[in-house]
């Protein structure tokens, strides 16, 4: 029985400090790396010797530490070779930023508007205090800042640090990083389309009555189609009218009120107007016609609309209008008609 | 427990809900009477690329060309697609015209009639077997148009059909082709501007048997030969057909003082009759391009032969005087003159008049 309430003892005994020790003596964490990279704008070799247009250099810090500057150090001697990078050391002539940074990056702090010296491989900028865990970026811009190696490597095998130091040049963060090189221009990718000549064409309605033609009184069609052009062509399009009758024709008594470019207040007639122009659209004469003037229509194709350049996003759009009026003359019959087509294309 | 008077009412109903149910729908299979209808096509819709077609090939042989139509309407619409030509009126404007001419059947197409689906792509396919004969420019108009146009007027009125055309030109290679143009005309749309745009119309004509695509350059020039500007017209290499009289222009717009339209929402806005309304739009970055007095208009078009370029030069001149501006600023300088004469022969007898009380 004792032995029994040792064992039980010991066993409580051993749970509680197991839950209880690691409160009580926390063992340490595992450090947390810097991260970091350098990307440059251009990758392919530099085969005339031309300089990058720039970079941008990214640090996430984790040492601590007061900061005050950064040293980059590219891949090879600082002088354009094999598997060297070529550096002004002007540093005048590197301009630093900290706009266009990656969306969630901090501006970095103290960098002013050059660095404070480049040397051999080495670019040095002034920072100031970095707080651990969040990422800072600036970039670099210049006509000749750095030239990339004179030919390409064989995968990441151009390596290169990023090491932030305080004033004294003790050493807070540093972080490795590692740059491939491609052949000349075949770090961009040539992306060619076409945007080809396309060409759209609508119409409202196709009828349009005219009821009664009381005999002295222009008549205006009781409903006005629009016509619609979309286009890109260069050279714009042109629609054109043509009448089957040119004129309104009674079949049963094979009479037609004849079409002509007139004025129907004095005279029977049948033509049409186009207006109300949106767009680029531009109305021919004779459809330019207004109030009671008409355009004839004729058994040719009359162009009435056009323009000699691409249409608005929307279209340009006309509306057609006919107009008719009977007097004595005309015979009765209810079946007056005629029959437009309404044709459009592209120019050439 | 249920009552049977009530469950037999209830089955009755059931059956006499059913019999109506079966009875409704019987119904609305059947086909109604024909109504008075007005019209059984549907507006129209559709896109076609390319917009035209431009070809050049060698007698004997055969050419192959591709048509994508879209059907933009909710409605299936049958089309057949066939040929007329190209020809001028007699003011020398291009229009189609149905023909039965003998390179009109050199155009085949499949398919030839289709149904166009609602909102999808039909690809036509064009073939042309062009003789061993044929020689020099043949201008075709491709046309699309729905079939389903039995439309029946119930009173009088007009009926529309709507059709669009693909403009194709072909020209066969074969010697003795013959390129030349004709410069009708070069001259400003008025001799005397207010304010910029200066607008020229030059006008060519066809007297080939090949169509033609004049270029050049309008080079406006001070009283003192200088080159004000440099004007390009026909930028989009539009084509003149054999025949065909063709005005071109070139805008000058560039200028302190400009007359520009008025764009609201991306529309131009226009007045009662059509024309687009314009406002004074003063370009202050442009200060030193102030237009004003005689300047000369110089043509330089261009067109190939065939074996060279062939030069076509005019002259013409023009007047540009902000008349307004120069006239109400000399009136306010005037007016600005006559007042401060006025106050100071008013101060001067002022002051003699003090002194001579004193």
């Amino acid at each position: 029985m004792d032995r029994e309430k040792a064992f039980r003892v010991f066993g409580a005994l051993l749970l509680l400090i197991a839950s209880v020790g690691p409160f009580v003596f926390p063992g340490k964490s595992d450090a947390v790396a810097a991260t970091g990279y350098l990307r440059l704008d251009r990758l392919g070799i530099s085969a005339t010797g031309t300089a990058t247009t720039g970079g941008l250099v990214c640090l996430t810090p984790q040492a601590g530490g007061t900061a005050a500057k950064v040293l980059i150090s590219l891949p090879g001697t600082g002088t354009t070779g094999a598997a060297s990078f070529g550096l002004n050391t002007t540093a005048s002539n590197w301009t630093l930023g900290t706009t266009n940074i990656p969306s969630g990056a901090t501006a970095w702090p103290g960098i002013g508007t050059n660095p404070t010296s480049v040397a051999t491989n080495v670019i040095t900028v002034a920072s100031s205090t970095l707080t651990n865990g969040t990422q800072y970026c600036f970039t670099f811009v210049g006509a000749t800042t750095i030239t990339n190696p004179s030919s390409p490597g064989s995968g990441n095998t151009l390596t290169g640090t990023i090491a932030t130091q305080t004033a004294g040049s003790g050493a807070l963060d540093t972080i490795n990083y590692a740059l491939a090189i491609v052949g000349s221009n075949l770090d961009q990718i040539g992306v060619t389309a076409t945007v080809p000549q396309s060409f759209t064409f609508a119409l409202s309605s196709n009828s349009i009555a005219f009821g009664t033609l009381t005999l002295g009184s222009v008549i205006t069609g009781g409903t006005t189609p629009t016509v619609t052009v979309t286009t890109n062509a260069a050279s714009g399009y042109t629609a054109w009218v043509s009448s089957l009758n040119a004129g309104l024709k009674s079949t049963s008594l094979s009479n037609t009120i004849t079409s002509a470019t007139a004025d129907l207040a004095s005279n029977k007639g049948y033509g049409m107007q186009a207006g109300s122009a949106t767009g680029n659209a531009t109305v021919v004469s004779p459809y330019t016609a207004s109030g009671t003037n008409v355009g004839a229509l004729a058994t040719t194709y009359s162009p009435f609309m056009t323009f000699t350049g691409p249409s608005i996003a929307a279209g340009d759009s006309v509306t057609l209008t006919l107009k008719a009026k009977a007097d004595s003359t005309v015979k009765a019959a209810t079946d007056y008609g005629d029959t437009l087509t309404v044709t459009a294309a592209g120019s050439f | 427990m249920y009552d049977k008077a009530g469950m037999n009412l209830f089955k009755k109903s059931l059956v006499v809900f059913v019999y109506l149910c079966i009875g409704v729908g019987v119904y609305s299979l059947v086909p109604s009477g024909a109504s008075a209808q007005q019209n059984t096509a549907a507006p129209l819709d559709i896109t076609v690329y390319p917009s035209n077609i431009d070809l050049s090939a060698n007698p004997g042989s055969t050419v192959q060309q591709r048509i994508r139509l879209r059907n933009n309407t909710g409605n299936s619409i049958p089309f057949a697609i066939t040929t007329m030509k190209l020809t001028t009126n007699a003011q020398g404007d291009i229009i189609p015209a149905d023909s039965k001419e003998g390179y009109i059947s050199w155009i085949s197409y499949s398919p030839s009639s289709f149904t166009a689906l609602p909102n999808e792509w039909t690809d036509i396919s064009l073939q042309i077997k062009i003789p061993s004969t044929a020689a020099f420019g043949y201008y075709y108009a491709v046309r699309i148009a729905p079939t389903n146009t039995n439309v029946k007027q119930t009173s009088n009125g007009s009926t529309l059909l709507g059709q669009a055309l693909v403009p194709l030109l072909l020209d066969v290679r074969k010697p003795g082709e013959k390129a030349n143009i004709q410069l009708v005309s070069f001259n400003p749309s008025q001799v005397f501007y207010e304010y910029l745009p200066a607008t020229f119309n030059i006008t060519f004509r066809n007297t080939g048997n090949v169509h033609i695509r004049p270029q050049g350059n309008v080079f406006i020039r001070t009283g003192s030969n200088d080159d004000a500007a440099i004007l390009v017209f026909n930028e989009a290499n539009g084509a003149m057909l054999p025949g065909q009289k063709r005005t071109y222009t070139a805008s000058w717009d560039d200028g302190f003082l400009v007359q520009e339209p008025i764009v609201k929402d991306d529309i131009v806005q226009r007045d009662s009759v059509g024309n687009p309304k314009t406002h004074l739009v003063i370009n202050w970055n442009k200060l030193t391009s102030f237009r004003i007095g005689k300047y000369s208009a110089h043509l330089l078009a261009v067109y190939n032969d065939g074996t060279r370029d062939i030069p076509l030069e005019a002259t013409a001149t023009f007047w540009v005087f902000p008349y307004k501006i120069i006239l109400g600023s000399l009136a306010v300088l005037i007016l600005i003159i006559i007042i401060g004469r006025l106050w100071i022969k008013s101060y001067v007898a002022r002051q003699i008049k003090k002194y001579q009380n004193k």
